[in-house]
């Protein structure tokens, strides 16, 4: 050690380097990851179309005794096909809202619609029910209601919600922003790898140990956790309710997770490497290092 | 090994444990914040929107409303307000203290301070004379009440107009203290919650009165109904 100042430098830049390390890595991943189609692969990979089209069924069994009109009569119009097209049209609207724009969702049904039609009609005649302007109205309320409620379904990751309370424009602000992110902290981390190399001039091997060294501590940082979270099997122990929502939820953390946890074993298998290049070089210097 | 050779040793060593510690730490304190505000957004996205049957067996009828947040056309300071029905969504506040816009329902009951803050049906209708006494989760839309401050705005939209409150006093009382949401004579805004907790649901509500500073009836919507 040749002074007190360049090892406390070079412990304050690595320290800085683990958090852009971090940075960058959440932040590739968040760039790679975090979209429509990834978003929409996992809906597929899963089958929650068969989940939403479940539960549908299941609700409007619950509320036949309320309504007075028996599942079959959406169930019959609705299928996977037409879920799962609801389901990547609530995600493709979702990310719009993130980058700030917004797109209208399609849930025209035209077999839902006859279907519901024809209910209402063949029960107005088996009791002789004049078909006047108040009938037309119910009918039209029972159409709105079947599609509020497969809209409600189909919104997996629950963007409506988030956009309804304000939520998505505040993420928004952040997701517009990753590839600035990413870019500044990659560049950050190619400063602060110069800032080492210059704090320790005399032995320029020691860059590598520092650099090692917080790509190892990074690695472990990103490691431990995600690590613990798939272990123990973390996101199953959520509490959401609607099974359609908890697949796509856990699945999609899951997948975040163990992104992150490889580019975290990455990260430390790097580091690991460059403090044996170090070992390895460092009595080739007779500059002793730092 | 030589005396030189363990100085250089020992720094090298200690270093990964320092650096290691230094990281954990900020990130412990860095991360208590965006926890506590991802547990809120969580909060507020889990909250399942047809877990409360409209005409199911509780008898409670929710009523999702648009309220009207913007608003071009003509206004009046003065005019007369909508009294809502019991369940339904009749205003929206909006605070820049506040992260998200929290919806209002009329009454107080478990399922609708799950989908948004509630008004006691005993209180003053926003708009009018008297107290308005608003309560929700601290842990969903209340969750930023302690960033509140003296003088801060709020907004509050309705359907029949958009009324701005100023903070005048920061409260905090006992559940069993009726002081601050018993009606009043004086025109004013309550807003409370729970004591955040970490042991628990907590006996002591943190909140704000305000006072009226603006009131914008909307004459227009009025004569279109």
């Amino acid at each position: 050690m040749k002074n007190a100042f360049s090892y406390i430098a070079s412990v304050i830049a690595s320290v800085l380097l683990v958090f852009c390390i971090l940075a960058s890595v959440i932040s590739v991943i968040g760039y790679t990851s975090v979209n429509e189609k990834k978003f929409k692969s996992i809906a597929a990979s899963e089958h929650i179309d068969e989940k939403v089209c479940s539960e549908l069924g299941r609700y409007f069994k619950e509320r036949s005794s309320a309504s007075g009109i028996p599942a079959e009569v959406y169930m019959n119009a609705i299928d996977s096909e037409y879920v799962s097209g609801i389901v990547d049209q609530k995600i493709d609207n979702g990310f719009h809202c993130l980058r700030g724009g917004n797109q209208s969702i399609d849930l025209s049904n035209a077999e839902l619609d006859a279907s519901i039609e024809r209910f209402f009609n063949d029960y107005a005649d088996s009791i002789n029910y004049e078909k006047d302007e108040k009938f037309a109205k119910k009918v039209d309320a029972a159409k709105k209601n079947a599609y509020r409620v497969i809209s409600e379904f189909s919104d997996v990751y629950k963007f409506g919600a988030l956009e309804e309370h304000g939520v998505l424009s505040k993420v928004s602000k952040l997701y517009t922003k990753l590839d600035v992110i990413m870019t500044g902290s990659v560049a950050a981390s190619v400063v602060l790898v110069i800032i080492l190399l210059l704090l320790n001039l005399s032995s320029k091997s020691a860059t590598l140990y520092w650099t090692g060294v917080s790509s190892l501590i990074a690695g472990i940082i990103g490691l431990a956790p995600t690590a613990y979270l798939l272990a123990t099997d973390y996101f199953s122990s959520f509490s959401i309710k609607q099974p359609q929502i908890f697949t796509a939820y856990t699945s999609t953390l899951t997948m975040l997770t163990k992104t992150f946890m490889f580019a975290s074993v990455g990260a430390a298998a790097a580091g690991i490497v460059l403090i044996i290049v170090y070992i390895i070089i460092k009595p080739k210097n007779k500059a002793s290092a730092a | 090994m030589s005396n030189k050779k363990r100085s250089d040793l020992l720094p090298h060593l200690a270093a990964p444990f320092i650096i290691a510690a230094l990281c954990i730490s900020v990130i412990a304190v860095a991360m208590i914040k965006p926890y506590d505000k991802l547990k809120m957004y969580a909060g507020i996205a889990f909250m399942d929107k047809l877990k409360t049957d409209p005409e199911g067996s509780s008898g409670l009828v929710i009523r999702e409303n648009e309220i009207i947040t913007e608003h071009n056309g003509e206004t009046s300071e003065t005019g007369e307000v909508i009294r809502p029905k019991f369940g339904e969504l009749y205003a929206v506040i909006k605070c820049s203290a506040f992260d998200v816009d929290v919806p209002v329902y009329w009454g107080s009951k478990a399922e609708l301070l799950e989908k948004g803050a509630c008004q006691s049906s005993g209180s003053a209708v926003v708009g009018s004379d008297g107290n308005a006494v608003i309560s929700a989760h601290v842990d969903t839309f209340f969750a930023d009440m302690d960033n509140l401050k003296k003088d801060d705005v709020i907004t509050v939209n309705t359907n029949y107009g958009e009324f701005t409150y100023k903070v005048s006093e920061l409260i905090s009382f006992k559940s069993t203290d009726r002081k601050y949401i018993v009606p009043s004579e004086k025109t004013k805004l309550t807003l409370y919650t729970c004591k955040k907790d970490v042991l628990g649901s907590s006996d002591q509500r943190i909140g704000v009165i305000c006072e009226p500073v603006g009131s914008a009836f909307y004459t227009d919507v009025k004569e279109a109904e």
